[in-house]
């Protein structure tokens, strides 16, 4: 059995030969430095680090890392509209995206944090006047029908595209600033529905471009909207059916029209309030499975979701075992979680997000050789 | 003054009207620490509450808290030179190398809805100026939030610096934040971790005996 014989089957909710795995992706990757400390950890040259991600610093980690850990997934991007240029300023460590939203890294920061952003009055009359990006631009899909041919063709992997922007609600707090939403949220319903409304069809208008290329070549399209904290919903579970979620459908809608595609969604914290609604609006995958948060017990999860939905992650409790556990325990933790969300397949392991720097490289290490021994199947057999 | 009209005003998050409102009942004789007292500080209990009960989220606690800071506003210039009745003085600060902000600036508010005086020692705070918050005035409760698990060390090296600096004593520690745990908070000496803002009242509270 190839890794795209057996991502397919675990999405189809079967039991392959083993647990896929999915390390390196977008959602799935490691910092740089913890990335540095890996190869330095394993013997390997630590001269080339590609970047994949820059407000993330994360890297596309090497084909021999992948194999090493029995990565079974590739992703690709679409590519940055052609009259974007991409200028990191020196002096002040920010950059600005082609929505004018401004990232900062502070200093000694692992990563950029977001800085600034263009809708500053929170007025329906600014955001009319306010001009998105070009959704349709061709040049973000220039080639890439036939680099997800080539992925599909050169590859025995399960082939995934990467979304370049987040949700809905991600990208109306990426343009608007997350307190200032917030607020708007609690006094200004409408600015936010019409918000939501003007991000959602920009998302129709890309993957719509973007599908129209790739979708016959690709097995998972990936999207992204948090809707958890560390202890439940970070805003009012009416607020999200009644603005985000009939928005996920009405995108989730196009892309199935598009593809055969699975439907991934990357959704962090503690989301138990709202997976049955998550399911509703067309979502196939869920990821990264946070059980480091509150209601996330992963046999509780299975148990109630499991014909319905896709564990994408799940591979260990970032907070506590991970940076700071030993590779006992992360062998151990890694152990409990297969056990509880891989019987009958709909399971794919992979880190509860990208790995960060104070995570030891024979933890890493341990993970994935847990990922794979005891992900065989039959599970705990 | 109609304490009711206040403390409702602050529960839409209608700073407005909570302006007009304080205003008003300065101005027919009430004092600043009556209006604290009877509207406000009753107001944030509830809002306290209402998060709880997931009646409330951060939204609606955000736009309380504004509307609670603008009948502050008004009636801060009015107690200068007044003898202090906060129930204690917190010196509050996210950690050195962590920018966020959002969950220390609401513990902030809810903690001043409850009547304590603040100092906000903003974000990315290094451990020196930890120390020297403390060395400047005399407080109760020092808060430290981090929302990575990136930073917490810095938590324990402010922790470190404190007991160096022989500031440990008579002053309880309160910790916050995503990754936060009562285990790390225990782990780190810390006198009390608090999971939301709601909590890190209760819990600040108890830490100054008047819980």
């Amino acid at each position: 059995m190839n890794s795209r014989e057996r991502v397919l089957l675990a999405l189809d909710h079967q039991e392959p030969d083993r647990v896929p795995i999915d390390f390196g992706g977008l959602v799935t990757s490691l910092h740089h430095e913890a990335y540095r400390n890996l190869l330095l950890y394993l013997g390997l040259p630590t001269d080339d680090i590609p970047i994949m991600d820059t407000f993330q610093q994360i890297v596309d980690p090497a084909p021999a890392v992948k194999d090493m850990f029995h990565a079974d997934v590739v992703g690709f991007f679409p590519h940055d509209a052609a009259d974007f240029e991409f200028k990191l300023d020196p002096e002040t460590d920010s950059f600005v995206d082609e929505w004018g939203v401004v990232y900062r890294r502070p200093p000694g920061g692992y990563w950029y944090d977001l800085a600034g952003h263009p809708l500053q009055e929170g007025t329906i009359e600014e955001l009319k006047n306010f001009q998105f990006p070009d959704a349709g631009d061709p040049s973000r899909v220039k080639g890439l029908a036939d680099e997800a041919k080539r992925l599909l063709e050169e590859t025995d992997k399960a082939v995934m595209i990467h979304a370049p922007i987040g949700g809905v609600f991600e990208q109306s707090y990426w343009l608007r600033g997350l307190e200032a939403l917030f607020m708007d949220m609690a006094d200004n319903r409408a600015y936010v529905e019409a918000l939501a409304e003007r991000v959602l069809e920009w998302l129709l208008e890309f993957w719509s471009l973007v599908l129209d290329e790739v979708g016959p070549s690709v097995h998972v399209v990936e999207l992204s909207d948090d809707l958890g904290g560390q202890h439940g919903p970070l805003f009012s579970p009416d607020l999200y059916r009644e603005v985000y979620k009939l928005r996920h459908r009405r995108l989730t809608d196009l892309i199935h029209q598009k593809t055969d595609a699975k439907i991934f969604l990357h959704c962090c914290g503690s989301i138990y309030w709202a997976l049955s609604d998550i399911i509703e609006s067309g979502v196939d995958i869920i990821n990264p499975v946070q059980v480091s948060a509150r209601d996330m017990e992963t046999d509780r999860l299975k148990r109630e979701f499991g014909r319905d939905i896709v564990f994408w992650g799940g591979g260990a409790d970032p907070i506590r075992v991970l940076p700071f556990g030993t590779p006992r325990d992360v062998k151990e933790e890694a152990r409990r979680r297969i056990n509880d969300l891989a019987p009958g397949g709909g399971f794919v392991f992979g880190t509860i997000h990208n790995i960060q720097p104070d995570v030891p490289p024979d933890n890493i290490v341990a993970l994935f050789e847990a990922a794979h021994e005891y992900g065989q199947y039959p599970i705990g057999g | 003054m109609d304490v009711r009209e206040i403390y409702d005003a602050v529960l839409r998050g209608d700073g407005t009207s909570v302006e007009t409102l304080v205003k008003q009942a300065v101005a027919e004789g009430a004092t600043p620490q009556q209006v604290i007292a009877e509207s406000l500080v009753p107001a944030m209990a509830e809002v306290g509450a209402r998060f709880e009960r997931a009646e409330f989220f951060v939204p609606e606690m955000l736009i309380a808290s504004r509307a609670m800071q603008a009948g502050l506003g008004v009636l801060r210039p009015l107690m200068v030179g007044e003898q202090s009745t906060a129930v204690g003085r917190v010196a509050m600060g996210t950690v050195q190398g962590d920018m966020h902000d959002l969950g220390k600036n609401l513990v902030c508010t809810m903690l001043e809805g409850a009547g304590f005086e603040i100092v906000d020692l903003g974000a990315d705070v290094a451990p020196e100026k930890f120390v020297a918050a403390l060395q400047q005035a005399k407080t109760d409760i020092v808060g430290m939030s981090a929302l990575m698990t990136t930073t917490m060390p810095a938590m324990e090296r402010t922790m470190k610096a404190l007991a160096k600096a022989g500031l440990l004593d008579g002053v309880k520690v309160l910790v916050g934040g995503a990754p936060l745990s009562q285990e790390y908070c225990d782990e780190i000496g810390a006198n009390g971790y608090a999971p939301d803002a709601s909590a890190a009242v209760r819990k600040a509270s108890e830490l100054v005996g008047a819980g």
